[in-house]
């Protein structure tokens, strides 16, 4: 990754109506979330089901998110090794990553689950354009292109901000009808709260949960590379 | 053809670094040699060159059974990990393999630590034999060091007991002494006292190793006054790291901090003494006031949970090892299927659930009542369940690190997991300005994860964590994300530039807590 998918001209949050969706999800909704997540808490983390992905599927997942998000690759998915190089990656070669929050499993399970088929598309994306040039830009043309996979993407994209999923058929109504009540959203988990990177963006960590050092804001926070790696 | 010479290689290469590190039985280590001398840099993969810790290719697991196990035994205390991310099975991640490889470590340490202090091999260990870390040439008790009135002390002093204690520890001073205070039978964040099924409290106690003595004793950590004072105003605390010697060389080595944390049960019967590796002791009971002496207790201790804390240069988020006795509890899924053992420390199997409560505190008050010794005041027994399962890998190398030891108490003891910071760049990040006095220059602005991706995310032992198992983000037990917040008594200087930076984080560890008030201070004893 070398620039955020966002800045493009094709970036996903475009538009006057579409930022309005999306500039929805601010403050108020991740003070929401926070309450959701502690009703998550109560009731127990989500069913991972045994996962059929291959290892290439997952590869894809985490190039697809990356491009999504504007977020590297290697902070997504922690320990992620394209190989033999990042602009020439061989699924066969190349390492997932593995850490031990792994919260792209519990994402990748999530979606699978709700939205095979669409999904299974938009890995092919990944798959397809994991060595063009502009390989983020690539991905978000095919994404583009279709409204399933437009708009499953988006939920990609708050389900790794946020750890929230919204529902993509949600999303589309959003859109196509402006007064539409607010969309609903769901708290994947207590590890998803923890993980979204909203906050981390932001330079800051969500409330109830920190892994900042003790006395930390009583200085200037770090700079914003070393929480996302762009 | 050729793969088969790498193998045959691979084998007498391991022998070769078995017999560098290892004496036979009746050789045993000579115990005037401090822990740790020389490193023991086994892992759990054959390594190439015996005196190299890098595997051999393709890599083989080092094999953990009678044709090893008289150097696996006397193989020695390891100064740090040597994990690499790869290893035969190839449907493991690197982090499984990173994991097998510290939990390999977590084993070799825990051998080393209970070895005998005498220098005998732990296979010659009888369950009352006085190991290396109740060795008080190896490990001082932290109230040993944060001495009353905040008094520096040296490594060599004698025990000085507590005064109701004298007359018996003058009788034998080889015995262990434990003083009572809140954390000696409180839980973490006072979260609730531990009572076996006999009705007698749990008892914990902390010892560090002499390298952590003596960074305290140089900064004077061991007064409340000293943190305080404006000398230590700007100290960012850094104990010393564990070092493996240069490659290819076997001396040039050391530990660095260790810390041992241990849980115990009072045994009362011969039946019980023979499972457990036991201690004599004399507990000394909370002091009630100021003009009575406490009464102090001669009771046999067995051995019930297990805690090394190892800071390494390459993990200075230090590593968390953490076992405990097979009979200490049963896991979820046993009490699920009723497949449980006729009796534990702290479970009733007979008890029915609306009964005996699951992982529920005792009734208050938590504090031992003077006229009832250790016993607990209500009939009330902890009835604890293991939440988290240990891991099939785990459980495979308990069975064989077990078995190499079967005949001792030790092969009672099983491992539960190895905390250990993930993040690789993260963990050995050195400050940016490093000063050849300051070793190891631990960075210790690390943001926006100063734990560096602790694996795995929650660990709890069931007498040292009991009631924060789980896995609930910043409520479960995690090694590193609940001791990355330990702090000590330092304040920033008043002088001090106001955009400067100030810390008064203690390096993963609470100990500096316990430094006492100046003679004559307003602030009494903490005792």
């Amino acid at each position: 990754m070398t620039q955020s998918p966002h800045s493009g001209p094709n970036a996903i949050a475009q538009g006057r109506t579409e930022d309005r969706a999306v500039g929805a999800f601010t403050r108020r909704t991740v003070l929401a979330g926070a309450a959701a997540a502690t009703a998550a808490i109560s009731v127990g983390a989500v069913d991972s089901p045994a996962s059929a992905q291959s290892r290439q599927d997952m590869l894809a997942f985490v190039l697809l998110s990356a491009a999504l998000t504007g977020i590297a690759e290697g902070k997504l998915a922690p320990n992620f090794h394209a190989l033999p190089s990042s602009t020439n990656i061989d699924l066969e070669q190349s390492d997932p990553g593995s850490d031990p929050v792994d919260v792209k499993q519990e994402y990748f399970d999530w979606v699978n689950k709700r939205h095979q088929p669409t999904f299974r598309r938009l890995l092919q994306f990944a798959k397809d354009s994991r060595n063009a040039s502009d390989r983020a830009q690539a991905i978000i043309d095919k994404v583009q292109a279709r409204p399933d996979t437009k708009y499953l993407a988006r939920s990609i994209v708050l389900m790794w901000y946020l750890g929230a999923w919204y529902d993509p058929g949600h999303l589309q109504a959003l859109v196509e009808h402006p007064s539409a009540a607010p969309a609903k959203f769901e708290v994947i988990s207590p590890k998803a709260y923890t993980q979204g990177w909203a906050l981390r963006v932001a330079q800051a960590h969500p409330m109830g949960f920190s892994e900042m050092q003790f006395g930390y804001w009583s200085r200037p926070p770090s700079p914003r590379g070393d929480f996302i790696g762009n | 053809m050729r793969n088969n010479s790498r193998a045959v290689l691979a084998v007498l290469t391991f022998v070769g670094v078995l017999s560098c590190f290892s004496s036979s039985p009746s050789q045993a280590q000579a115990p005037s040699k401090p822990l740790g001398q020389p490193c023991n840099l086994l892992s759990d993969l054959v390594q190439a060159n015996p005196r190299s810790p890098k595997p051999a290719v393709p890599p083989r697991l080092t094999p953990v059974d009678a044709t090893t196990k008289n150097s696996i035994l006397n193989s020695g205390l390891p100064c740090e990990e040597t994990v690499t991310g790869d290893g035969p099975d190839k449907t493991k991640t690197p982090l499984e393999h990173r994991q097998r490889g510290f939990d390999f470590y977590s084993w070799l340490t825990f051998i080393a630590l209970n070895s005998p202090a005498d220098g005998s091999g732990i296979d010659q260990s009888k369950p009352n034999t006085k190991t290396k870390w109740e060795d008080r040439a190896n490990f001082k008790q932290l109230l040993d060091v944060m001495l009353e009135g905040g008094l520096p002390s040296n490594w060599e002093d004698k025990k000085q007991p507590p005064p109701g204690c004298k007359s018996q520890f003058d009788a034998n001073p080889d015995m262990m002494v434990i003083e009572m205070i809140e954390e000696t039978f409180n839980q973490p964040f006072k979260t609730g006292a531990l009572i076996d099924q006999q009705g007698n409290y749990a008892l914990f106690d902390i010892l560090m190793n002499r390298q952590m003595f003596d960074y305290i004793q140089k900064h004077k950590l061991y007064s409340k006054a000293e943190q305080l004072s404006a000398a230590n105003s700007g100290l960012k605390i850094d104990f010393p790291a564990g070092v493996n010697p240069p490659d290819g060389q076997i001396e040039g080595g050391d530990p660095g901090g260790i810390i041992v944390k241990v849980s115990w049960k009072i045994l009362e019967s011969d039946q019980e003494k023979r499972k457990f590796h036991t201690v004599d002791a004399l507990v000394s009971m909370l002091r009630e006031d100021a003009t009575t002496e406490p009464p102090c207790l001669r009771k046999t201790l067995g051995l019930v949970g297990f805690h090394v804390m190892h800071k390494t240069k390459n993990r200075l988020q230090w590593i968390w090892t953490s076992f405990e006795h097979v009979d200490n509890v049963p896991e979820k899924k046993e009490v699920d299927s009723r497949k449980l053992k006729p009796s534990y420390s702290f479970y009733n199997p007979r008890c029915n659930a609306a009964t005996c409560k699951v992982n529920e505190t005792p009734p208050w008050p938590w504090k031992p009542e003077p006229s009832l010794g250790l016993k607990f005041h209500s009939p009330f027994k902890s009835q604890i369940v293991r939440v988290t399962p240990l891991t099939d890998d785990t459980k495979k190398m308990n069975k064989q690190f077990q078995g190499i030891l079967k005949g001792t108490v030790w092969e009672n003891y099983m491992l539960l997991s190895t905390q250990w910071p993930s993040d690789f760049l993260c963990a050995k990040k050195q400050t940016s300005d490093p000063k050849p006095e300051l070793a190891p220059n631990t960075d210790l602005e690390k943001e926006p994860d100063m734990n560096c991706a602790p694996a795995p995310t929650y660990l709890a032992n069931s007498t040292l964590e009991t009631y924060s198992q789980g896995s609930v983000p910043l409520a479960s037990s995690s090694c590193m994300a609940c001791h990355g917040n330990a702090a000590s008594y330092q304040q920033a200087s008043p002088d001090a530039n106001p955009t400067s930076k100030f810390f008064n984080q203690s390096d993963f560890t609470f100990m500096l807590e316990k430094a006492r008030e100046k003679a004559g201070s307003s602030g009494g004893s903490q005792r």
